[in-house]
């Protein structure tokens, strides 16, 4: 076995954003669990092969709860999500939380949502015409439009954006000094607190006036289950689709071929969203990172209790073993169960939403700009200083 | 007589999240297609099934009465 792939570091930032860390073709066919060292110095297992990628988020012995304590492996010290958020529960608790919920993001309450998408994506885009080219396509419609659906679900005020968008920034980015995430961490929930303050003053049926009263009515969550909620709705909600807009207009523009493929059928649009999805590596190109509750044995490999396991989302999405020609970008692709919203309890609870999004943002724009071209060279774009959630800072277009 | 309950998995609309599976074991598995079905179809009365019936993303599982026919989850 060569020498890189027998305790690498995780995640494998070296290559360019867009392109495939080399890693993973080698492990799924060599180590398919492996060990890896993460930016804390601490260990995990890293899971690359497709069904193994799926039993460890299926399996309630990978827990998430486990791996909220404080002295559980971490990926990094500056991972600061709350030990009271969804993300970091585990049944019942999990179940109680998630059911809060779950009725508003179904496939049949989204759909409902799409004419007020469409019509939010076709002002974004009036605009966007205003501009004298070239404009930047992460300004004018990948942030606002994600921004925008989520403060109207919630109830959060758009014009709060700056403020809770200043935060989400300082919290990820692995530039700036740990003193400044925590103090963006402190003023989110400080910023959630106020809003459910208010609720209280004020009830309203949308979600954090739906969560408040299931709290003070029904007593079904705590305080800060409910602030925390509420944080990771606002940031799960509009960070990862902003990044996937941006990130899915760059991979078609870097495939002419299935770009004027998707413009001259547009009622692709639904598969093209599944396979970029497919395609497209949300930050690390895993989950969450999980922690064992008792001894597992997978891929031959046995991991002990308290070990942590990462499992890699997009190697899965690129495993031979279920993708044909799993490296081409491929908008009609029939048989597509990617893994791009986390298998399991903890599937994406906005996985529809986003769906929603991506199929109009990005079929909107394709037929509004015929002549979408990128401004720079793809090496000129600038990336946001991330572990998780990476996306281009701008995506200078013309027309 | 004991109330039982019917669980119905509607293959056309499961997208195979994996939900109902991993939040209840002892009523779902994937299958090879990836897609859910009842491991019984009928079954006691059980507050995971109704559970797993609320948090599916595309409301593809229905619980009724057994009796009735009475759709019990998702309301
Ligand atoms: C393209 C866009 C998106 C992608 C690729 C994505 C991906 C994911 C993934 C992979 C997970 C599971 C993480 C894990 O188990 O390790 C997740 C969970 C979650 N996502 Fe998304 N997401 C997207 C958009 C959204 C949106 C729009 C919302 C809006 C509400 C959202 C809310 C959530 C929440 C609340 C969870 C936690 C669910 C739970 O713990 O039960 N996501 N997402």
């Amino acid at each position: 076995m060569s020498a890189e792939v027998t305790s690498p570091t995780f995640p494998f930032l070296a290559g360019p954003p867009l392109d495939l860390p080399a890693e993973f073709e080698l492990l799924r066919a060599e180590e398919p669990v492996a060990r890896v060292t993460m930016p804390s110095g601490d260990r995990a297992w890293l899971v690359t092969r497709y069904q193994d990628v799926r039993t460890v988020f299926a399996d309630p012995r990978f827990s998430r709860a486990a791996a909220s304590v404080p002295t559980a492996p971490k990926l990094s010290p500056r991972f600061l999500l709350r030990a009271d958020s969804i993300l970091s529960k585990d049944p019942p608790d999990h179940t109680r939380l998630r059911k809060l919920v779950a009725g508003a993001f179904t496939a049949r309450r989204i759909d409902h949502l799409r004419p007020r998408i469409q019509e939010t994506t076709d002002r974004l885009l009036d605009g966007l015409e205003q501009v004298d080219p070239p404009a930047d396509l992460v300004t004018h419609l990948a942030l606002p439009l994600p921004v925008m659906v989520i403060c109207e679900l919630l109830g959060v005020p758009y014009c709060d954006r700056d403020r809770f968008r200043g935060w989400t920034e300082a919290l990820l980015n692995i530039e700036l000094p740990l003193a400044d995430a925590y103090a963006a961490r402190e003023a989110l929930d400080d910023y959630l607190a106020e809003l459910i303050a208010d609720r209280r003053v004020h009830p309203s049926d949308d979600l954090l006036g739906v969560l408040t009263a299931a709290r003070d009515e029904g007593g079904k969550l705590s305080e800060d289950e409910l602030v925390s909620f509420g944080i990771t709705l606002l940031i799960a909600g509009h960070e990862t689709t902003a990044n996937q807009i941006a990130t899915f207009m760059l991979f078609l523009l870097r495939n002419p071929g299935q770009l004027r493929l998707l413009r001259e059928s547009l009622d692709l649009i639904a598969p093209a969203v599944e396979e970029l999805l497919r395609f497209t590596p949300l930050g690390v190109g895993s989950g969450l990172l999980r922690v064992a509750t008792a001894d597992v044995e997978i891929g031959g490999v046995t991991i002990r209790a308290g070990e942590a396991v990462i499992a890699s989302i997009t190697s899965a999405n690129h495993d031979p073993a279920v993708f044909g020609d799993p490296d081409e970008l491929d908008i009609a692709r029939t048989d597509n169960p990617h893994l791009a919203f986390g298998p399991g309890i903890h599937h994406c609870l906005g996985a529809q939403l986003a769906r929603a999004e991506l199929q109009i943002a990005i079929a909107s724009l394709l037929q509004r700009f015929p002549g979408l071209v990128l401004a720079v060279g793809e090496d000129e774009l600038n990336w946001r200083p991330r572990l998780g959630l990476r996306g281009p800072s701008a995506v200078p277009v013309s027309w | 007589m004991n109330t039982t309950w019917d669980i119905r998995v509607d293959r056309s609309l499961c997208i195979g999240s994996g939900m109902c599976a991993a939040s209840s074991p002892a009523h779902f598995e994937l299958g090879e297609d990836h897609k859910s079905h009842p491991r019984a179809d009928v079954v006691d009365p059980d507050d995971e099934v109704l559970d797993a019936a609320l948090n599916c993303p595309v409301e593809a599982i229905t619980v009724s009465d057994h009796a009735t026919g009475t759709v019990i989850a998702p309301e």
